[in-house]
């Protein structure tokens, strides 16, 4: 009897020794893969980074390039392949509009409690489809300090139609109504002047620091859709006439820009995206980039 | 009985060394690749942070520092083992002159062709185009 237990026992062992170094090649190979997967999606996000970089330089080439005069300038959205399945794109409602403050009107305060004659122009290049009109849909007006603490936002005008009228506490965000021609600038338009105002429901303190955030109607979700948090006025309140420090005196806008890296040439396997804030008037005929936020996305792991 | 059950233990023995070679030879083989995959990986990273570093330097370089055409980098001391090369070409110029550059960041192992290179990182930089202090 003892001698028949034996029968098949090798055979038992090899199994058992096949199973043990199947586990342990399972094992290894996972961990191997997971590795390298690792190692390649974090080189697939550095090249997403400089290639966001190239689209966002591109648009400001586009941008520079496109008329001698600031006042006259535009570009429209890009999506370019660099080399095989990598590239970038750009454009958002949120990038066209280009905020000004002292042309081709000068910001300035009326009655202490309207801040009027800033500038938003589209500089989009009316060759380009559907992104060419920009319509705002919100809006977050913020001031400091608070002075009185009853104080609210009581109306936003545009070219001299009401888009806002109701009371709005510091810092909310308000809800755009009216027509949406109302809110809306075809490429090269502009609201500005006189007309084009911030209304509060009493005095604002002096000085004061007024910034607003526009959202677009295109995407209104996401950051994407959103400028950038713009300073009206940093300081003592002044007329229109009065040369002041606490009129910006940047010309800003702010462009997205997305760098994607796929595996092949339609499926984008990471994404990263910058969103810029570009002085478009710095001296010496250069633009600044002064703002810099990124994001990274892996779409597939 | 006895006489069959020792016959029967040497078979399963030549069976074993038989299917225990073919598993062990595939199974020597497989990480083989597995430690080529792995260096490879390694390699590869090691190579885009070297790109990145190099790339970060070219952002902060002047402009006029970024000519056109192909320069060897001299290596990182820690990392012997790598050449980095510096690829600069004209995207779009205008008047002015106004200058849109496309840079490009290539790594290599140490006497590579930079035929299949280990790293490329692809930007552009401008002339008019500075990095701020947001002051």
């Amino acid at each position: 009897m003892r001698v028949s237990d034996e029968r098949g026992f090798g055979l038992i062992l090899l199994i058992t020794l096949i199973a043990i170094a199947s586990i342990f090649i399972s094992g290894t190979t996972i961990f191997v893969t997971n590795a390298a997967r690792e190692t390649q999606l974090k080189t697939d996000r550095a090249k997403a980074a400089s290639l966001a970089q190239a689209g966002l330089l591109q648009a400001l080439h586009n941008w520079r390039v496109s008329n001698a005069s600031e006042a006259s300038r535009t570009y429209s959205e890009l999506n370019a392949t660099v080399t095989g399945a990598q590239g970038y794109q750009t454009g958002t409602q949120a990038d066209f509009a280009y905020f000004t403050f002292d042309s081709p009107a000068n910001a300035f305060w009326s009655g202490s409690n309207t801040l009027a004659g800033w500038t938003i122009r589209n500089i989009h290049s009316a060759s380009a489809t559907p992104l060419s009109n920009l319509t705002v849909k919100q809006a977050i007006v913020s001031w400091t300090p608070q002075g009185n603490a009853s104080r609210r936002l009581s109306r936003i005008r545009l070219n001299g139609t009401p888009v806002y009228n109701a009371s709005a506490p510091n810092g909310a965000l308000i809800p755009l109504t009216g027509s949406a021609a109302a809110r809306t600038l075809a490429p090269g338009a502009s609201w500005t002047g006189n007309n084009t105002d911030l209304r509060w429901s009493g005095a604002l303190p002096s000085p004061v620091r007024v910034t607003v955030q526009w959202i677009f109607q295109d995407d209104s979700s996401t950051v994407r859709s959103r400028s950038h948090s713009v300073v009206y006025w940093d300081g003592a309140q002044a007329n229109a006439a009065t040369a002041t420090a606490a009129r910006p005196s940047r010309h800003t806008f702010s462009i997205v820009a997305t760098g994607r890296v796929s595996e092949t040439t339609k499926l984008p396997r990471v994404l990263s995206t910058v969103k810029a804030t570009v002085s478009g008037n710095a001296a010496g005929g250069f633009m600044e980039i002064i703002d810099w936020d990124g994001v990274d996305q892996n779409l597939f792991s | 009985m006895k006489k069959s059950s020792a016959g029967v233990t040497l078979i399963e023995l030549i069976l074993i060394i038989a299917i225990g070679a073919v598993v062990t030879g595939g199974a020597v083989r497989f990480a083989v690749e597995l430690t080529r995959q792995g260096i490879r990986a390694r390699d590869a990273a090691v190579a885009y942070n070297l790109a990145r570093l190099k790339m970060a330097e070219a952002d902060a370089a002047d402009f006029s520092t970024l000519t056109t055409g192909n320069a060897v980098l001299p290596d990182e001391a820690s990392f012997p083992g790598y050449d980095i090369r510096r690829e600069i070409s004209d995207v779009a110029t205008a008047a002015g002159p106004i200058t849109l550059r496309r840079v490009d960041i290539v790594v290599d192992y140490a006497g590579g062709t930079f035929a299949s290179p280990l790293a490329r990182l692809i930007t552009y930089r401008h002339n008019l185009v500075r990095f701020g202090d947001g002051a």
